[in-house]
């Protein structure tokens, strides 16, 4: 009789120990199947470093004063953008291509010391979410944001430099094609 | 008058022969009753006691005067006594079977265990979803003041949204949702070592995000300077627009 019910006993304790197992094991795979929508996809990031010079004062330009900046060949797709800026030269230093996974961070190094912290959060055809960390040499963050912009088009972030000149970043992220 | 005590049946084992000998039971306990006497020995003497039992009652009040009531107290005494015997050398009858503390500490860890369950299934999705979001999220949102990075104002989460010719600055959920298909530049949260300006083009879609680290910077098409204050300003490319987050608040 003793040794039924101690068996009985066992028996229980072993299935709720399973189940509180199970339970367990659920709920972290819903966690993290929810945190991780879409851990497959690749994206391809795409950041130019420019530096821009002869900073411009007073009254802007006319709206057809791209004939006084001075655009590096390599950045023509981003002249409209960059003539919102108060500079009239524009010069490519450099480009990277980084290929990602969703959800992953990496970090790429720019031209000066300073860095660029990526982390695609997600991305389809036309949009795609970043949370990027821009820091300078000493480590200190210049820009830390999550935005979301359209896949297909080049998101610019700026800052002073030292001798009244500045740096852009162009990033841009699009869908990795496999 | 009651059957010997059988040992090894339960109290609510010998409740249920008892039940089930005076015609008693439901149709569950009546085949409860029927696989325990099918299995236990124990339980069929018990239940011939029960019926020897009832046919002794039967004989004595059908037996006319055989026993006169001082016989039956003789018994009755008799039986007092023993009880008081039993009550002294084994001490008093029990009400019904107690627990013993072992089978109760493992009902204890039973429950423990399945209360555990829950809550490390719950702590691990906390955990999770705040591992996941701490990596992503700084531990504070701050708008620099006077072109240096200020440390620990209390989080904060704003969204930003540059649309055509208009904007609108609105708190907004943090969770990390797809956000719409309009063809704008969102922000969740900003934070900068220095004043920001966002810098619309009329004509396009996006926003040049500019950080102001050195505080003598002038910016085209800004007409006053940088107050400092928590402030986000949005320049657009035709005239000035600026809203201070303590507004948007």
């Amino acid at each position: 009789m003793v040794t039924s019910l101690e068996s009985l006993s066992r028996r229980r304790c072993f299935k709720t120990t399973c189940l509180s197992i199970v339970i367990s094991f659920l709920g972290t795979a819903l966690a993290y199947a929810d945190q991780h929508p879409d851990d497959g996809s690749n994206v391809t990031i795409f950041v130019r470093t420019i530096e821009a010079t002869d900073p411009i004062s007073g009254e802007p330009p006319p709206e057809d004063g791209s004939a006084s900046l001075h655009v590096d060949p390599a950045l023509k797709d981003l002249q409209s953008k960059l003539a919102q800026l108060p500079f009239s030269s524009f010069k490519l230093i450099s480009s990277k291509e980084e290929h990602l996974s969703l959800r992953k961070k990496d970090v790429v190094s720019l031209p000066n010391g300073q860095s660029l912290a990526l982390r695609p959060m997600y991305i389809d055809q036309k949009r795609v979410g970043v949370w990027l960390n821009w820091k300078d040499r000493g480590g200190a963050d210049i820009l830390n944001t999550r935005i979301h912009f359209d896949a297909d088009d080049f998101v610019l972030t700026g800052t002073d430099c030292e001798h009244d000149a500045g740096l852009i970043l162009a990033i841009k992220a699009v869908p990795t094609t496999h | 008058m009651s059957p010997k005590q059988v040992k090894g049946l339960t109290e609510k084992q010998e409740l249920l022969l008892s039940r089930y000998f005076d015609g008693e039971c439901s149709y569950i306990g009546r085949y409860a009753a029927q696989s325990l006497l099918r299995r236990r020995e124990d339980a069929r003497e018990f239940l011939s006691q029960l019926s020897a039992i009832s046919c002794e009652c039967h004989n004595t009040l059908s037996h006319d005067g055989e026993k006169t009531g001082k016989e039956l107290w003789a018994q009755i005494a008799a039986r007092i006594e023993s009880e008081e015997r039993a009550a002294f050398y084994l001490g008093e009858r029990r009400e019904g079977p107690q627990r013993s503390p072992v089978g109760f500490i493992r009902s204890f860890y039973n429950r423990q265990a399945v209360i555990g369950g829950l809550s490390g299934a719950a702590l691990a999705a906390l955990v999770l979803t705040f591992v996941t979001r701490s990596a992503n999220t700084p531990e504070t949102l701050t708008i620099a003041r006077n072109g240096s990075s200020s440390a620990s104002a209390p989080s904060e989460v704003t969204q930003i949204s540059l649309g055509q010719g208009s904007s609108r600055l609105s708190a907004s959920n943090p969770g990390m949702r797809r956000r719409s298909n309009t063809s704008t530049m969102e922000v969740d949260w900003m934070r900068a070592n220095g004043p920001l300006a966002l810098i619309q083009n009329p004509h396009g879609k996006s926003a040049i995000i500019w950080v102001r680290r050195k505080p003598g910077a002038v910016m085209r098409n800004a007409r006053q300077p940088v107050p400092a204050s928590p402030t986000m300003h949005m320049v657009f490319g035709e005239g000035l627009d600026e809203t201070t987050l303590d507004r948007s608040k």
